[in-house]
């Protein structure tokens, strides 16, 4: 049955690549043997760029999901019994420079309980800041690091990672980001699979973000991730091409000193490494299943941040994945080329998502036609292809329990995030420097509007366009009109999503008192832990039957009233009355952390 | 019988272990219910279970603390 079932899901994806290439020959056709002048026929190239661009990738995702489902069947991976009692030797280093120390005291702590005796954590501090200096040195001495810093800073988080390196003599060397905290089974499970093979130069498992309850664009970008983690990655590991994502990665150190080392002269050195690592006759593996939970950013600034970091660091590499390809054509293989080709010039897309809007634009406010084709040539081509690749996709992921919605929300983010791509490529295509920035993972803030204003303008743009092709198709009644207003009806749609994204979702803080008299229970979780009041959800008032220390962690569960609802939330006392009122002692809380949902009954329940 | 030395390194590595615990539980294994596909109210059953044991945990962990405040403080050196 299942196997069935596959074969059918195969012939799904051939067939809808085979839609996709008779799309995309339709449409070269009418190009080529259409007559128009030179500025349509300028417009009209750009189409067919924008439109060979997706599809060259929709078809790479296609092979990718094939290539899984025929993949030989594996024998299963070796279980930690295999190594008969003698550990192999690891070190675990996290770089870091500037990171908040909650979060790397939240790595460093899931690091200690990794459950494997034989290993040593290497804390590669970068900071060049008295204050996060001084945390590093506390953070070793409290949980018996060891600390590395260097005197001369190059290459970034590479560059300190190299000079570490020189001095390790473990077997294996593990990478995580300095927001990773993988579970105590990480090592005991990877060890054995690099160990028995010897040819492996590194494991990569997969990021998971577990902060999407909390952020919109955390979420989104968690899908995003969802999509690259699943099918893609398990697509190239099966044709040996799997690159290493800088992090929950465990290397062979032979083979990282055997290729000198990761690649410092780009900020996506994970990337670049791995063609070194693959032109050198070392293998890769994916193993997909989550050992380590990570914080995505938080808002738009730290998620564009990201973006434009690999945008510009994987274009760069792409650069120099061509220069190879035309020099040294037999040092991969094809499928090696083609996954590296399709994944280095994948920030592209920026650049084919502006064209494809500009052209709906161009049709309706100057009358200059792109798609050099009757409407019901247009229908009969462009809607198959897009109807059965779009199915596809959300069919696909919705096997491995992806909502289509959440998928579409994922796509909303990376659709209005297209200036960052195309600032990126463009950056990265003019070899123009750029530094390694660190996501933001702390606070959530709304970007200004001077931010967002090439979203804002394609906005209004469209918009434009769109009711100038009411005005336009209410003359002409042209069909033509109807399909390019449509289309701009949609991406004014999408850009608009760019305010569902930049909400502020920390509530302006003023502590509302409870006015009715709430069932609630509380436990002191920790206490002087401090939080900094703009890490605060929600602020609140409650009576207390004893007094509570600023700054103390607590959890507390609220009884909703008149339903049989809870509220649970962990909160930091912010200040407690030293007398004792008739309720008790009335305190001031901030609510650090709570569920989306938690927060909305909250603010129901506080009248907000 | 166990040195002071030694019972106050494996009381700091229990109590290491124990504050992984809360970031885990909480934040990650919340979010992992996220794709479970069960309904909101059984995830929110699920989660209140977890900041139960979270609590609970944190109940140790102070206990644990005290403990080794007053073995840091006793002269007893075997015990």
């Amino acid at each position: 049955m299942k196997i069935r079932q596959e074969g059918l899901i195969k012939l799904a994806i051939i067939f809808s690549v085979i839609v996709s290439l008779v799309y995309i020959a339709v449409r070269t056709a009418l190009f080529l043997f259409a007559e128009y002048t030179a500025i349509e026929k300028f417009f009209a190239s750009l189409l067919v760029a924008g439109d060979l661009f997706i599809i060259l990738h929709s078809t790479g995702y296609a092979v990718n999901i094939i290539k899984m489902y025929s993949g030989k069947k594996k024998e299963p991976y070796p279980a930690y019994e295999s190594l008969k009692g003698r550990q192999p030797s690891v070190a675990i280093l996290v770089a870091a420079r500037h990171e908040p120390k909650d979060i790397l005291e939240n790595t460093f702590v899931t690091l200690k309980n990794i459950n494997y005796e034989n290993k040593k954590i290497y804390f590669l501090d970068d900071s060049s800041e008295e204050k996060y200096m001084r945390e590093a040195d506390e953070l070793c001495r409290d949980y018996s690091l060891i600390l590395f810093r260097r005197q001369i800073r190059h290459g970034a988080k590479a560059g300190i990672i190299n000079d570490c390196l020189k001095n390790l003599t473990e077997d294996y060397v593990v990478i995580f980001d300095a927001d990773q905290n993988p579970l105590p089974e990480f090592l005991n499970v990877l060890v054995p699979i690099i160990e028995k093979d010897k040819k492996l130069a590194y494991i990569q498992t997969p990021q998971f973000y577990s902060n999407i309850e909390e952020s919109r664009v955390a979420r989104a970008s968690a899908f995003q991730q969802a999509v690259f983690y699943e099918y893609i990655c398990e697509g190239k590991s099966s044709g040996g091409a799997m690159f290493c994502c800088g992090t929950n990665v465990i290397f062979r150190r032979e083979a990282l000193m055997d290729v000198g080392g990761l690649d410092e002269s780009t900020i996506t050195e994970d990337f670049a490494t791995s063609v070194k690592f693959h032109a050198a006759g070392w293998q890769s593996l994916y193993y997909n299943h989550v050992y380590a939970f990570g914080i995505g950013p938080n808002d738009l600034t730290g998620y564009f941040k990201q973006q434009f970091r690999w945008a510009s660091g994987t274009i760069s590499v792409f650069k120099k994945v061509v220069w190879r390809l035309l020099t040294k054509p037999f040092s991969l293989s094809p499928f090696q080329w083609w996954e590296y080709l399709l994944s280095g010039s994948y920030y592209l897309v920026g650049i084919a998502f502006f064209i494809l809007m500009i052209c709906p634009i161009a049709y309706l406010l100057f009358k200059i036609p792109s798609f050099f084709a009757n409407p019901e040539v247009y229908f009969l081509a462009f809607v198959p292809y897009f109807i059965l690749s779009m199915s596809v996709f959300y069919f696909i992921l919705a096997r491995r329990h992806y909502r289509a919605k959440d998928l579409f929300v994922g796509q909303l983010l990376a659709s209005i995030t297209f200036p960052v791509y195309i600032h990126g490529a463009i950056s990265a295509i003019l070899g123009r420097k750029t530094t390694f920035g660190v996501t933001g993972k702390v606070r959530s803030s709304a970007l200004g509007y001077l931010s967002i204003w090439p979203q804002i303008f394609m906005i209004f743009i469209n918009l434009i366009a769109f009711t100038w092709g009411i005005n336009r198709f209410f003359y002409e009644r042209d069909a033509a009109v109807l399909v390019n207003g449509i289309w701009t009806l949609y991406y004014f749609a999408v850009f608009c999503s760019v305010f569902y994204f930049n909400a502020a979702e920390n509530i302006e803080i003023s502590c509302k008192r409870v006015a009715k008299r709430l069932k609630f229970e509380y436990k002191v979780l920790e206490e002087g832990k401090k939080y900094p009041h703009d890490t605060w959800k929600e602020c609140l008032g409650v009576f207390f039957p004893e007094r509570l220390n600023t700054d103390d962690l607590i959890m507390v569960k609220l009884y909703v009233p008149n339903t049989s609802d809870v509220v649970i939330f962990e909160a930091s006392v912010i200040w407690s009355s030293a007398i004792k009122g008739i309720g008790g002692y009335y305190t001031d809380l901030g609510v650090t952390v709570i569920s989306e949902r938690d927060k909305e009954t909250l603010k129901k329940v506080l009248g907000k | 019988m166990i040195k002071k030395e030694k019972l106050l390194k494996g009381l700091e590595s229990l109590l290491i272990l124990g504050k992984s615990k809360n970031p885990l539980l909480n934040r990650h294994i919340s979010s992992s219910l996220f794709f479970s596909e069960l309904k909101p109210q059984e995830r929110k059953a699920i989660l209140e279970k977890f900041q139960e044991i979270s609590v609970t945990q944190a109940r140790h962990l102070e206990i644990l603390s005290q403990i080794k405040e007053e073995i840091l403080k006793s002269k007893k050196d075997v015990y």
